[in-house]
């Protein structure tokens, strides 16, 4: 399985990278919703730490999608990346794992163990 | 005497003029034989003359007590001399042996009552109330010697009689006259009252206005009235309300919707300042346009004002300045079209009062207006701030993520990595410290720049452009991963603050980094150019005065990012404000960058603006300083 990382900063995406090769998982990145979308759709396996507020399309959106299209939506697993203040916007959203930010590597860690 | 009893019995109550110049007329003819009489009266209150009762050789003159004959007391000086001077019984026995005397009463012989100059004997009798005379009764006979001594006492009694019954009438008309005035000002001033009450309890400005301009038409009957408020820079006076009684001028107007009507009644404008109108309004309380002011006012006016002040017809337009204390407020126009009304002072200070109460109503709703849309933008400010600090605590968010990230990943790997790690999660640290750095400082800018109104200290001088640009680039935030091309001319100078400029190009770069794809593009260009040849709308006319056309220098930054939605295109320069996007998408920046730059590039006497976007092509932010020679290079 593979880690993608959805933020549209470009400071997030380095650490992320960063954090995610100390600790040896290899990983691609998405600037917004619709980019990750379409890797999301294609054969391959993503564990995927998905940001919400971003352009073009938020990580809300990204959910939301891919709940109607479950073929996609159960062939990875989506941890949502949410400002510590705005969880309870993404409560709704069905997805395996929520981090808020900011976060330390730990927190990262916590929640890829279960799956890696 | 039974007759005369008789007269006495009936004069004093009987009032009506007809009926009492008729009992006298058959008491005469009873008494003595006539050929002829006239009753005139005199009235100190007119100071005129009037003829109310004739016969002519036993021929009555009709209709005369309704339609006197009026004269003035230089038109009959003879008989002025006799009643007034002499106040003495005139008799002339035998007319036609004295021819002298026919000559010289001719004036009395002659007039309303034909020419009696043929007659035998005349008699005139003044009507004496006291030492005041308040008439004659002339009469002539055909019969020499037609008048005994006993005839003229009991005529002269009779004359007696009739004065008193006929000053009585008057003083009793007088008395109803004044009760039933009394009882027309209660009224209007009943009337007065409930119009005040109305104009008082209007808040909403259009309303009372209406209000004013149509109570103030009712109350003095006129055809037109109109209100017309004083710009706040004197120099006009824009009509706000008409009440058009006849319907003429609105069925002009009022071609569409009630603003369509409002509209057009705002073109109706006169010129104010160094007007008569200016003039007239110092001179006095209220006063009269007349054919000549109308015209030369028509003339200093635009096209509506012409019209209105032709088109009403009017010769005698009364013009009341409404006043709040010493203030003018505006003027109200009352008057008829096609009449040349002056207005009775009643009328004239009913009218003065309601626009005095009508100006303090004004200045209250204006100030309710005022109240109300100051308390909106209290309300939208609220809510900028309340939109600035979530964009704000989002933007902070970020380099704080960085920072924690980085400093838990050191703490967890520090006995693992390798020095260049550290120096790179270190350099990434200090890279989000600076952004919070800046963050914070940007904020503190903009509080410190306050009300947009509020002059900004600088120090302008020659900056060359390409300098500027060079040190902005090397300013920028870390991690720009586009390519910055530059294409300026070193020989481009401006005249700005250096400093403010290099915020400026740094805040655009930044900008243009954030919504660029790491592979795409910015390109700074610089161009000299002059201020007609820019963009409309982003000239500054009031420069291009006297054949002038300034040099400027045009910056372009150019991005290939994602564009600005058009319905934010314009918002982005606004204080706090992040246009209509919500949480999930938001734009970088701490919602104040583009603010202060339009601030400090509007200072330095250029304009800054978004000149294109294009959504997945990119933007370009332009912006115009005034250019300058380079100046000689110091050895």
């Amino acid at each position: 399985m593979k880690v993608l990382v959805v933020d549209d900063d470009p400071i997030i995406r380095d650490m992320m990278a960063d954090i995610l090769e100390c600790e040896g998982y290899p990983i691609c990145v998405a600037r917004n919703g619709m980019e990750a979308l379409k890797l999301l759709r294609s054969d391959e396996h993503y564990l995927v730490f998905l940001d919400v507020m971003m352009p073009v399309m938020s990580g809300k959106d990204v959910c939301e999608q891919l709940e109607t299209e479950p073929h996609v939506r159960q062939q990875h697993i989506i941890i949502l990346m949410s400002a510590l203040d705005k969880l309870e916007e993404v409560t709704s959203c069905k997805v395996e794992g929520i981090i808020p930010k900011p976060f330390v590597v730990e927190d990262v860690n916590e929640a890829l163990e279960p799956y890696m | 005497m039974k007759r005369l009893q008789q007269i006495s019995t009936a004069f004093p109550s009987d009032v009506i003029l007809s009926k009492l110049v008729e009992n006298v007329y058959q008491f005469v003819t009873a008494v003595v034989p006539i050929s002829s009489m006239l009753l005139t009266f005199y009235d100190r209150d007119t100071k005129k003359i009037y003829d109310i009762f004739a016969i002519d050789h036993g021929k009555r003159l009709e209709g005369l007590h309704e339609q006197p004959v009026i004269a003035q007391q230089s038109d009959r000086p003879c008989w002025w001399h006799v009643t007034q001077e002499q106040q003495s019984t005139l008799l002339i026995p035998a007319i036609q042996q004295e021819p002298e005397s026919v000559q010289q009463y001719e004036e009395l012989l002659k007039g309303t009552w034909g020419d009696q100059s043929s007659a035998e004997s005349f008699l005139l009798l003044p009507m004496k109330m006291f030492t005041r005379v308040v008439g004659s009764l002339s009469l002539a006979s055909m019969c020499p010697d037609a008048f005994s001594a006993e005839d003229i006492l009991a005529l002269e009694t009779m004359v007696q009689q009739i004065t008193v019954g006929i000053e009585n009438a008057k003083l009793y008309d007088r008395a109803n006259q004044s009760v039933k005035k009394a009882r027309q000002r209660e009224e209007s001033l009943a009337a007065m009252n409930s119009a005040l009450l109305a104009i008082s309890s209007v808040l909403n400005l259009t309303e009372l206005l209406h209000k004013f301009v149509e109570t103030s038409a009712k109350l003095v009957q006129a055809g037109l009235c109109t209100f017309f408020q004083l710009t706040p820079d004197r120099e006009e006076l824009v009509a706000q309300a008409i009440y058009d009684s006849t319907g003429k001028w609105k069925d002009a107007t009022q071609t569409g919707s009630r603003e369509k009507h409002d509209d057009l009644i705002e073109m109706i404008r006169l010129p104010f300042h160094n007007s008569l109108l200016a003039e007239m309004v110092e001179a006095g309380s209220f006063f009269y346009l007349d054919t000549m002011m109308l015209e030369e006012l028509a003339q200093a006016s635009g096209e509506g004002g012409a019209i209105f002040l032709r088109e009403t017809h009017s010769h005698k337009m009364l013009m009341i300045p409404v006043r709040y204390q010493t203030e003018i407020v505006g003027i109200l126009a009352v008057h008829t079209p096609w009449q040349d009304r002056v207005f009775r002072p009643e009328e004239v200070s009913t009218l003065l009062a309601i626009s005095s109460q009508a100006a303090s109503a004004i200045r209250n709703a204006q100030l309710f207006e005022q109240i109300r849309d100051a308390n909106a933008e209290l309300k939208r400010m609220d809510k900028l701030k309340d939109e600035f600090i979530v964009t704000a605590s989002h933007e902070l968010r970020t380099p704080l993520s960085a920072i924690s990230g980085y400093a838990s990943l050191l703490k967890r790997q520090s006995s693992r990595i390798t020095p260049q790690q550290v120096l790179r999660y270190g350099t990434k640290i200090s890279g989000a410290t600076q952004q919070l750095i800046d963050l914070v400082a940007n904020m503190t800018e903009a509080a410190k720049m306050g009300a947009i109104d509020k002059k900004l200290e600088l120090q302008v001088g020659p900056v060359q452009l390409l300098a500027a640009a060079e040190i902005a680039s090397t300013m920028l935030s870390i991690n720009i991963e586009q390519k910055i091309i530059m294409h300026i001319d070193p020989q481009l100078w401006v005249t700005c603050d250096a400093l403010p400029l290099r915020q400026v190009i740094t805040n655009l770069l930044d900008n243009a980094a954030k919504y660029s794809p790491p592979t795409g593009q910015i390109v700074i260009t610089a161009s000299e150019t002059t201020l007609s040849q820019l963009p409309e709308g982003q000239v500054d006319y009031s420069k291009l005065v006297n054949g002038e056309d300034p040099e400027v220098v045009l910056v372009r930054v150019r991005d290939e990012g994602d564009g600005i939605p058009l319905e934010d295109q314009e918002k982005i320069f606004e204080k706090f404000v992040r246009a209509s996007r919500s949480l999930t998408t938001p734009v970088r920046g701490s919602g104040l960058g583009l603010y202060i730059c339009r601030r400090y590039i509007e200072a330095m006497g250029g304009k800054l603006w978004l000149e294109m976007s294009v959504p997945g092509e990119g933007s370009i932010f332009s912006f115009y300083l005034p250019r300058m020679e380079a100046p000689p290079i110091e050895s």
